[in-house]
């Protein structure tokens, strides 16, 4: 049973909204900077989002102050889909809306904040003793306030698939009568743990990441807030897209490095066409994983070639948004219904000479073509794959 | 399959497996006997065998946990572990690491682990059971914050019936440290796991869980072991008046119970446990 997407956005270092990611994507514009983030000293270029401290909410929110909280709110102003969130509230029932949000960060950098100023007897001070802040379900207690929702209510956090598991949630809880619309989201916020950590893993790049380049060595870290409002597709709302299809599945090798053939991607990747009744000849883009990690983007072509018989627009778009790991997912499925949307396949900015040891070609410049099926990947840590299909609406 | 009744949606799963890790109970006939007798064993050291020794070494608190109440639970039910999709949860992740990548980004971050950094993912348990079990069906890890039990339950109920097929349930929490104990005064960790299937007639006396969310806000069960007291604040021991049901210590005169946890803060899930019929 596919399901149909109402609305969508996203809010990245490439601007707050569609039109600023879309102008970014059309000018070959990163949102990409070097690393100014407080408290931070390495040397990388990071995904910040303009506007977070500047936020301003009602003041019944700010118990829950966080960065990554105020980066939702800001990200739910976009492209009036809070707007679009009351009115099917409205319409259905408080109770009968459900949230499944994202995140790897949730609001850690709070966290982070309060072991900074610990009270003299090594406790959390006053100020950071914050109900609903410091666990993972923080995005999605957040968004149940903001949006004044009630129904079921849970975060997924699978690392850098999490926000495409949303979907898959989101589609079972619809097709099971559990709710009528559900809200789905994926948002993750700078923080020292992702960037020093990544960086042990020697995982982070010094430069703006370059996927499927030759010469890549490493991921730029992202924050982002995205959002999709779903619906059964025997819905009488007017779709802008419709989820035909999706696969989860887990590699069983490694905690922080894929399996060596793409096994898990090509199972999660078999699975979403066939859910989606499509063959693999049938997708017009697919919107890659491609974190610029030297295993990632090599292993995840070993994938592609495997599955797909012909060469197709196949692009990822870190360099203009970085990693955004816990929103990844969201925000990458956004591009790939917005390309249905628009007819504009984004191409792979700095991806200047593709790596020869790639086993499947990659699109690197931007592409004008009609895509009514489109494809997105994301794959996480400790082998978590997921691999959604989008199609247009209205056929 | 789910049923539409007066607009709620019901959902019958049965109970084919539990694991449990706590104190003073190191499986599902440990914590059983415990709950009925208030007899409680010494604790025994954590150290699952289906992680291999050199990954067990390193492997935090909240993998060995869920890797070894996981493992009990599906040796209980003989489900093929290689192909049954997982539910993880956990309110906070793993406290232990968390305090400790913070106490170091606090101090010098160039101290930060790599190991204890991609085992402090949430999903770090889910991701280890998977390569314990040669498994590449589906894994997730969730969290409701304090609702995380009974959301978690509803989730893998859902994943049942999607799938019409067993599905691993991991509820569990590890012990908070000073600092984060502000956040999640969880005194003592604990893990229980379930397998869910769908009810068919081979399952015999499996006993039987009616599931079916609900508008409007409830009040925690209370359990009546004393075990409700030492686990206070960790948000997983909210399934233990479900857990004296299953180990016979709460019952009603035919034999059911009904239960309504809160899984947010204006809706709750109904939960009635029936014994298997044979």
């Amino acid at each position: 049973m596919s399901t149909r997407i109402l609305a969508y956005t996203a809010t990245t270092s490439a601007g707050p909204g569609l039109t600023q990611l879309r102008e970014c994507i059309a000018r070959r514009e990163s949102g990409l900077r070097p690393n100014d983030l407080e408290h931070c000293a390495l040397k990388t270029w990071i995904g910040r989002v303009v506007g977070i401290p500047e936020v301003s909410w009602p003041e019944s929110f700010d118990p829950l102050d966080s960065r990554n909280n105020r980066l939702a709110w800001l990200g739910l102003q976009q492209d009036g889909f809070l707007e679009k969130v009351v009115s099917l509230r409205e319409r259905f029932g408080p109770d009968r809306v459900g949230i499944a949000a994202a995140t790897s960060t949730s609001s850690i950098a709070r966290t982070e904040e309060a072991y900074r100023q610990l009270q003299e007897n090594g406790e959390m001070a006053e100020a950071f003793r914050q109900q609903d802040i410091h666990d993972l379900h923080s995005p999605g207690h957040f968004l149940g306030v903001a949006c004044g929702l009630t129904g079921p209510a849970m975060t997924i956090s699978t690392a850098c698939s999490s926000s495409a598991k949303v979907f898959v949630a989101g589609a079972r809880w619809l097709e099971q009568g559990l709710v009528d619309a559900v809200l789905l989201a994926g948002v993750d916020s700078l923080c020292l743990n992702i960037l020093y950590g990544f960086n042990s893993l020697q995982l982070l790049s010094q430069q703006p990441c370059r996927p499927f380049d030759a010469a890549r060595n490493g991921i730029s870290i992202g924050e982002a807030a995205g959002f999709a409002l779903m619906v059964r597709d025997n819905s009488e709302e007017e779709g802008r897209a419709r989820l035909l299809g999706y696969g989860e599945s887990s590699d069983a090798w490694h905690m922080s490095h894929p399996h060596p053939e793409g096994r898990g991607a090509v199972l999660a990747m078999q699975q979403a066409v066939e859910r989606a009744g499509v063959g693999f000849a049938d997708i017009d883009y697919i919107n890659l994983h491609g974190t610029a990690t030297p295993a990632n983007d090599r292993i995840e072509t070993l994938a592609l070639a495997e599955c797909f018989p012909e060469a197709l627009p196949a692009s990822s778009t870190k360099g203009w948004t970085g990693h955004t790991l816990g929103a990844a997912g969201m925000v990458e499925a956004v591009i790939a219904m917005d390309a249905i949307a628009t007819g504009v396949i984004p191409g792979t900015l700095n991806c200047d000479a593709p790596d020869p040891e790639l086993a499947f070609p990659i699109q690197q410049e931007n592409l004008e073509r009609e895509v009514s099926v489109a494809m997105s990947n994301s794959f996480g840590f400790g082998g978590n794959n997921a691999c959604l299909v989008f199609g247009a609406c209205g056929d | 399959m789910p049923a539409w009744f007066l607009g709620l949606v019901v959902t019958r799963v049965c109970i084919r497996g539990i694991g449990a890790w706590g104190p003073g109970f190191v499986d599902w006939p440990s914590l059983r006997s415990g709950l009925q007798t208030e007899s409680w064993q010494e604790q025994a050291k954590l150290a699952p065998n289906v992680i291999p020794a050199r990954e067990r070494r390193r492997a935090p608190v909240s993998v060995k946990m869920a890797v070894e109440v996981l493992n009990q639970a599906a040796i209980a039910a003989d489900i093929d572990t290689k192909s049954t999709p997982l539910v993880f949860s956990s309110a906070m992740g793993d406290m232990e690491i968390t305090d400790w990548l913070c106490r170091t980004l606090a101090d010098n971050p160039a101290l930060v682990s790599p190991t204890r950094f991609h085992n402090s993912v949430h999903n770090a348990p889910a991701g280890y059971w998977s390569i314990a079990a040669g498994s590449h069906a589906e894994a997730t890890a969730v969290s409701a914050g304090v609702y995380t039990a009974p959301m978690a339950l509803l989730e893998a109920v859902v994943q049942v019936t999607g799938r019409d097929g067993p599905v691993l349930l991991v509820m569990q929490e590890t012990a908070a440290t000073s600092v984060l104990r502000a956040a999640c005064p969880s005194p003592q960790a604990f893990a229980v796991a379930l397998v869910l299937a769908p009810c068919r007639e081979s399952y015999g006396f499996a006993p039987v869980l009616e599931i079916s969310p609900q508008a409007g806000d409830a009040s925690w069960p209370a359990g009546s072991s004393s075990l409700n007291q030492s686990l206070e604040g960790n948000p997983a021991a909210r399934m233990l008046p479900l857990l004296e049901w299953l180990a016979g210590v709460v019952d009603q005169a035919d034999g059911n119970s009904q239960f309504l946890f809160p899984s947010g803060p204006q809706s709750a899930l109904s939960v009635s446990a029936a014994r298997g019929t044979g």
